[in-house]
């Protein structure tokens, strides 16, 4: 079929003929994809930060459970572990969460057994400046930056005093930052030696806060969790698994809130226009009258409809994804971001990273431009099959 | 060439506010030749016309128009039929407003994707023609009344139809520029086209190339 | 094709353009690191972002929370929407909230 170009320049000339009405719903359209969009970059951007890191997680984790709470598990637990098939190592962990009361924020700490050799290339790409030598030696700790800041906020620039279970102090040193490239993983982080940690949080040095395992072959790892409860029934075994369903939880949780949001924001969206649109102006029914007496068929008429629909919404579109790019990712979506970051006062301040989510792209597409297209095309439709001579009159 | 057979309009039939507009009216006009339909406004005129241009349908009967039955074709078909027959002239001319001469007189030949050489040459006959050559891109709501008229007219010879029908062509306009009408008219009807004028302008009573003319009073002729 | 029309596609074009362009450029700018966070997340072996550890809400959810994190639903009140705008009950919680923080 050959096409009609005066057809859609007729199209066209009528956009700018009615250049006012045009351009509102344009700005309407503009800003609801933009919103939206751009709601969706930064919820795409965090749940893949979420994700790239999922394997890199403990493959199992065993905790215990005491009268339905965690409680510490105790260390002998670890060779028991280990002597079970399929399990590589058994790493007895401890970490917890140090409540700083002046600035009201949860940092997580974290110890670890010694700045092993195998972790030293690990530890050079990720902090400056490292001495290991001296963390070794003296009472001292890595930090994030975000900790980091709020020390410094409260006059502790090289050192912190953390207030023991027993209400001594301890003090600190704060040896080095991690680099701002993990800054979403290491914001509220303290990395110190294990035997620290046991001090500050006054633990009993025979109990730990978890057990990691590692297991030689992945599939294993439900038949080893199953094995791991049966051996210890006060036990709670989490798998990388699980890590994935609960991210998951809070973004089907996240994301179904904003879907609830973006219903309603687009059902507003399309009352507005069905309400402009199927309130035909009387110029423009009596337009329709005249093109139909002049004799055009119905079909003539909602092509050119579908062509200004279809012009609007697509700028629309291409204007309020193009902005949303912007916004997001060069700008760093000031404002819609701390909706994200609603309760943190650790605000860390790291860069959304680029992911481009043509799913959602699609979805919005495919959400918006036909139901917009059909509620263009459904009321001038509607005049346009009426006699000619009842819409002249 | 058109024939009308017992034909009835009743608008908005079965309520309250049923108004029987044309009563059993049978007519016949020939080809080439020009009738004017004389009748006072309300009188049926303008239904009986967009009746003949299968702008709409009639409650009864039948109207045969150059061998094809209007009054039963298709809604799609009677689009192509008024496309390619019809050339109307409507009584407050019925241009938008915001195009400009030019496009407001390719309007009926767009559908059908025109030639664009083609078609700019004969628009340019035809803007030649009324001495509006001038006035091609100004907009039509800056258009004095009568030269929003001979855009109408220009604009119903586009597809060059057999028939012309004209509503009321001079309600709007004053003496002199009817009288141009009118010789537009006797132009028009030398080039072998049927003419059908609905009007009560006493200008068109006494004219020598008129045909028949038709009285109408209260739906009846 | 008339006047109206070129502009028209030219500026379609042009939104085109300014698309790719962003997308480029963000290809070749941004960096998702993922290798040093994978590093980092190896040693530290914690789950979950930096992104909310004011007083009473916590990071590593699924290692501390013993239930709700593996059975979410509506009414838990750690999440986005319902905290955001209320504040539930003072006597419940033994930590002090951010809102109350800030009177």
């Amino acid at each position: 079929m050959k096409i009609n170009h005066y057809l859609i320049g007729f199209a066209i000339s009528s956009l700018f003929r009615r250049d006012a009405k045009s351009f509102f719903i344009i700005f309407i359209f503009t800003s609801l994809i933009f919103l939206l969009s751009s709601i969706l970059f930064i919820s795409n951007s965090i749940k893949e930060e979420l994700f790239i890191t999922l394997d890199s997680l403990p493959q199992i984790t065993v905790q215990k459970l005491q009268a339905g709470r965690h409680a510490n598990i105790e260390i002998s637990r670890v060779d028991k572990l280990l002597k079970l098939n399929g399990v590589q190592s058994a790493i007895p962990r401890v970490w917890g969460y140090y409540y700083f009361e002046n600035a009201g924020v949860n940092f997580s700490i974290v110890g670890i057994d010694s700045f092993d050799k195998q972790y030293k290339k690990n530890f050079e790409e990720l902090v400056e400046n490292i001495d290991f030598d001296e963390l070794e030696k003296n009472d001292s700790m890595i930090v994030g930056e975000g900790v980091k800041e709020i020390l410094s906020q409260n006059y502790y620039k090289d050192f912190f005093n953390f207030v023991k279970a027993d209400g001594e102090l301890k003090k600190i040193k704060i040896s080095s930052v991690f680099k701002s490239s993990t800054v979403l993983e290491s914001n509220d982080i303290i990395l110190m030696p294990k035997n620290l940690v046991l001090d500050i949080f006054g633990m009993s040095k025979l109990k730990v806060t978890d057990i990691v395992l590692e297991v030689a072959n992945p599939q294993e790892i439900p038949t080893i969790s199953q094995k791991i409860k049966n051996l210890f029934p006060d036990t709670r075994v989490i798998t990388n698994s699980d890590l994935r369903v609960s991210y998951q939880n809070i973004f089907d949780y996240k994301s179904g809130m904003f879907l609830a949001l973006f219903v309603v924001s687009a059902f507003t969206f399309f009352m507005i226009i069905y309400d402009k649109a199927s309130g035909l102006s009387s110029e423009e029914k009596r337009e329709i009258g005249v093109l139909k007496a002049l004799g055009w068929k119905i079909d003539d008429i909602i092509k050119i409809k579908f062509y200004e629909a279809f012009i609007v919404s697509f700028i629309s579109f291409l204007l309020g994804i193009i902005v949303a790019l912007f916004f997001v990712y060069i700008l760093q979506a000031p404002l819609l971001r701390d909706i994200f970051m609603g309760y943190s006062r650790l605000k860390p301040a790291f860069e959304l990273p680029f992911i481009l989510d043509l799913q959602t792209i699609f979805l919005l597409f495919f959400l918006t431009i036909p139901i917009y297209i059909a509620a263009i095309i459904i009321p001038s439709w509607r005049v346009a099959i009426m006699n000619a001579d009842e819409v002249m009159r | 060439m058109i024939e009308c057979k017992n034909i009835t309009k009743i608008f908005n039939q079965n309520r309250h506010n049923e108004q029987i507009a044309l009563k059993n009216i049978n007519l016949k006009i020939k080809k080439n030749e020009l009738t004017v339909l004389r009748g006072a406004s309300g009188s049926g005129k303008s239904t009986l016309l967009s009746l003949i241009a299968a702008l709409s349908r009639p409650t009864k009967g039948e109207i045969i128009v150059d061998g094809k039955r209007v009054s039963k074709m298709l809604e799609n078909s009677t689009a192509m039929f008024r496309r390619e027959n019809i050339g109307f002239i409507f009584q407050k001319y019925n241009l938008i407003s915001t195009l400009n001469s030019y496009e407001n007189i390719i309007l009926p030949t767009i559908p059908s994707n025109p030639n664009e050489k083609e078609l700019t040459r004969h628009v340019d006959t035809l803007l030649e023609m009324f001495s509006i050559t001038n006035k091609k891109e100004s907009l039509v709501k800056n258009l004095s009344g009568g030269e929003q008229q001979r855009v109408a007219i220009a604009r119903s010879l586009i597809n060059n139809p057999k028939i012309i029908i004209a509503d009321e062509p001079t309600a709007n306009l004053d003496k002199k520029l009817s009288l141009e009408f009118i010789k537009t008219m006797q132009k028009l009807k030398q080039q072998n086209r049927t003419i059908i004028i609905a009007t009560h302008d006493p200008l068109f009573f006494n004219l020598n190339f008129c045909d028949n003319i038709i009285e109408m009073k209260d739906g009846h002729i | 094709m008339s006047k109206l029309s070129y502009y028209l596609l030219s500026f379609i074009f042009l939104l085109f353009s300014i698309l790719t362009i962003e997308l480029l450029y963000m290809y070749s700018t941004f960096s998702l690191h993922v290798k040093e966070k994978n590093n980092f997340i190896a040693i530290v072996g914690l789950p979950d972002l930096a992104i909310s550890n004011g007083a009473n809400f916590i990071r590593h959810r699924s290692y501390s929370d013993t239930f709700s994190i593996f059975s979410n639903g509506p009414e838990l009140l750690e999440y986005f929407p319902s905290t955001f705008t209320y504040s539930y009950s003072n006597n419940y919680k033994n930590t002090p909230s951010r809102i109350e923080f800030e009177n």
